[in-house]
């Protein structure tokens, strides 16, 4: 799969050729993604199909077996996730992307665990500016918050160390529309107006692809297509199949694999 | 009716002790997942430490900080170089279990060669006893229980308000959710096992001076009854293992009342096993399946 000329602005993260998976057969193949400084990339595709395989290897949950990673020309493939964070590449899970059992002052302490400690109650502010709804549920625990709530923790949390690249995996899965609307055109669309790079994993992206710069749909663990979002958007055979909306699949070569389901993706 | 309240003195005394190892405990399985089976054995070696202090002219005291250390460090290193590695390598949950089994019988053999297999025990002053309505306390008895509580005022300020308590919640919650927070991971769970060394240790002396005596499998016994604080309180869940323990020990000297001696801890395993017929998840554990440390 070769890498078009993504962005001519300089490229905070890179993926190349990379090759992972759970010690079996790997599970992606010699993907290469790449997210510009202060730009929005969006994977996409099916169920199933390794885009929370390709992101945890790129956090450093998994091992890749081969090819790279680089954050700002540095090579990260294959580092703890401890220092990856370190690196400046936050990262909001699928699922299980808060703590329970923790109120949501303690989330975003937890999330600025490396900023030095007069930094935090200001961090927390900036998190509360953003999210103004977290500033009233501070002393609750995020174990007893809506969906939507508890995505702004998970969010909130990786905003604390003002990540240079952020990667969210479906972050609107359960979301309403309208939160799901708030969170790409007011957050994600800030935060890349801010400078910070995004990296964004939707199963279902045409929403997504509306605030991006750059798509890919990746099936069974290779990248089927690299291209511009807003070609993406314009290619009626790829909107039907991946980009979500439809339930009119039948027929497609590729329905086994695209069956929508919202959740149940990897355990952890 | 008093001596309801005289063995409630007892169960107060069993309940401080039972208070650390159970917390311990908790810690030890919430943020790295090992169900310690050796737990016990480390409060012998612990206790067999102090007493070696106390032969050597040190007093009972300040050896039981000694013996407390000495589980702490232990603790730390045991996780460190035996149990980590083991986990990595991806070994099971039961798996890990074997292990600390195994763990239990090296220690306890190790203990009963340096020390032999009959009982020894501490230097005890005895003193004056104090009465508390009709309940009466060794001074020896009144210092554990103040240890006791000392203890876990320190757990909870530990796990409310310090950085690295709020990272053992964090990593008991969420491990890898922790890590991608930059938390060394590895490094909270060698002091969260260090921190229950160091309950498992004081626990231990606790325990012999308690029962005046100190034997090389005097924690067989007592894990059961940590385990069954630490279930009744859910599991992992620290402020549980508090309750749980406290119910436990009263239940334990309570029944001691109608049956005699080595029976006594049927009834309070009845109870457990009534309450978590009712409760399955434990008292304190929410409906809600959340791992960590609430
Ligand atoms: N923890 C795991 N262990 C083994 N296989 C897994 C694990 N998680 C996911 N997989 C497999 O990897 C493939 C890709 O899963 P995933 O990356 O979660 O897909 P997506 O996020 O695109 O829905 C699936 O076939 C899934 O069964
Ligand atoms: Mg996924």
């Amino acid at each position: 799969m070769t890498i078009t000329s993504q962005q001519d602005t300089s490229t905070s993260l890179t993926c190349e050729h990379l090759v992972a998976g759970y010690g079996g057969p790997p599970v992606i193949r010699d993907v290469s993604v790449r997210v510009g400084v202060g730009k929005v990339a969006v994977v996409a595709g099916p169920n199933g199909a390794g885009k929370s395989t390709l992101v945890k290897a790129i956090v450093g949950h998994l091992s890749c077996s081969s090819g790279s990673v680089s954050l700002d020309g540095r090579a990260i493939g294959n580092h703890s996730p401890e220092n990856i964070a370190r690196y400046g590449l936050g990262y909001v899970p699928q699922h299980q992307d808060v703590f329970d059992t923790m109120t949501v002052a303690e989330n975003l302490e937890i999330g600025g665990y490396l900023l030095p400690r007069k930094q935090v109650p200001g961090r927390i502010d900036d998190v509360f500016s953003v999210f103004p709804k977290l500033a009233m549920l501070r002393h609750r625990p995020v174990g007893r918050l809506s969906g939507g709530e508890r995505k702004m923790v998970a969010v909130g949390r990786v905003l604390m160390l003002r990540p240079k690249v952020l990667v969210l995996d479906e972050p609107t899965a359960g979301l309403s529309v309208s939160l799901t609307v708030e969170l790409f055109e007011t957050h994600i669309a800030g935060l890349a107006r801010s400078g910070v790079g995004i990296l964004l994993v939707e199963q279902k992206a045409s929403e997504a692809l509306r605030i991006a710069d750059w798509g890919y749909i990746l099936v069974s663990g290779e990248v089927h297509v690299s291209e511009s979002a807003a070609d993406i958007l314009s290619r009626p055979d790829l909107g039907e199949v991946f980009l979500g909306g439809s339930t009119s699949l039948a027929g497609s070569s590729l329905l086994a694999e695209t069956e929508t389901d919202e959740d149940e993706g990897s355990a952890p | 009716m008093s001596q309801v309240i005289s063995s409630l003195g007892f169960g107060i005394v069993t309940a401080s002790i039972l208070l650390p190892a159970a917390v311990g405990f908790t810690l030890q399985f919430s943020t790295t997942n090992v169900l310690n089976i050796a737990f016990g054995a480390q409060m012998t070696f612990a206790a067999f430490i102090a007493y070696l202090c106390t032969q050597h002219g040190v007093p009972l005291w300040p050896a039981m900080v000694i013996a407390g250390v000495f589980g702490a460090l232990s603790s730390g290193l045991l996780n460190r170089l035996l149990l980590a590695p083991f986990q990595r390598r991806g070994t099971s949950f039961f798996g890990m279990i074997v292990v600390t089994i195994a763990l239990a019988l090296v220690i306890e053999y190790v203990v009963e060669i340096i020390w032999g297999p009959s009982s020894v025990s501490y230097p005890l002053q005895g003193g004056k006893a104090v009465h508390i309505g009709s309940m009466i306390f060794s001074q020896e008895q009144l210092i554990v229980i103040g240890v006791g509580v000392v203890i876990a005022l320190c757990t909870h300020a530990l796990l409310r308000y310090t950085r690295i308590g709020k990272a053992m919640r964090a990593v008991a919650a969420n491990p890898a959710l922790a890590k991608s927070s930059g938390i060394r991971a590895q490094r909270v769970t060698d002091f969260a096992w260090a921190a229950s060394g160091l309950m498992a240790g004081m626990a231990g002396v606790m325990l012999g001076i308690s029962v005046s005596s100190v034997s090389y499998t005097m924690g067989d016994t007592f894990l059961i009854e940590i385990i069954a604080a630490a279930v009744l309180g859910g599991v992992g869940q620290v402020y549980g293992a508090m309750v749980g323990a406290l119910v436990i020990g009263v239940l334990l000297e309570e029944s001691a009342i109608v049956l005699s001696g080595a029976y006594a801890p049927i009834a309070a395993f009845a109870v457990l096993i009534l309450v978590l017929m009712v409760r399955p998840t434990g008292l304190f554990a929410g409906t809600a399946k959340v791992k960590g440390i609430a």
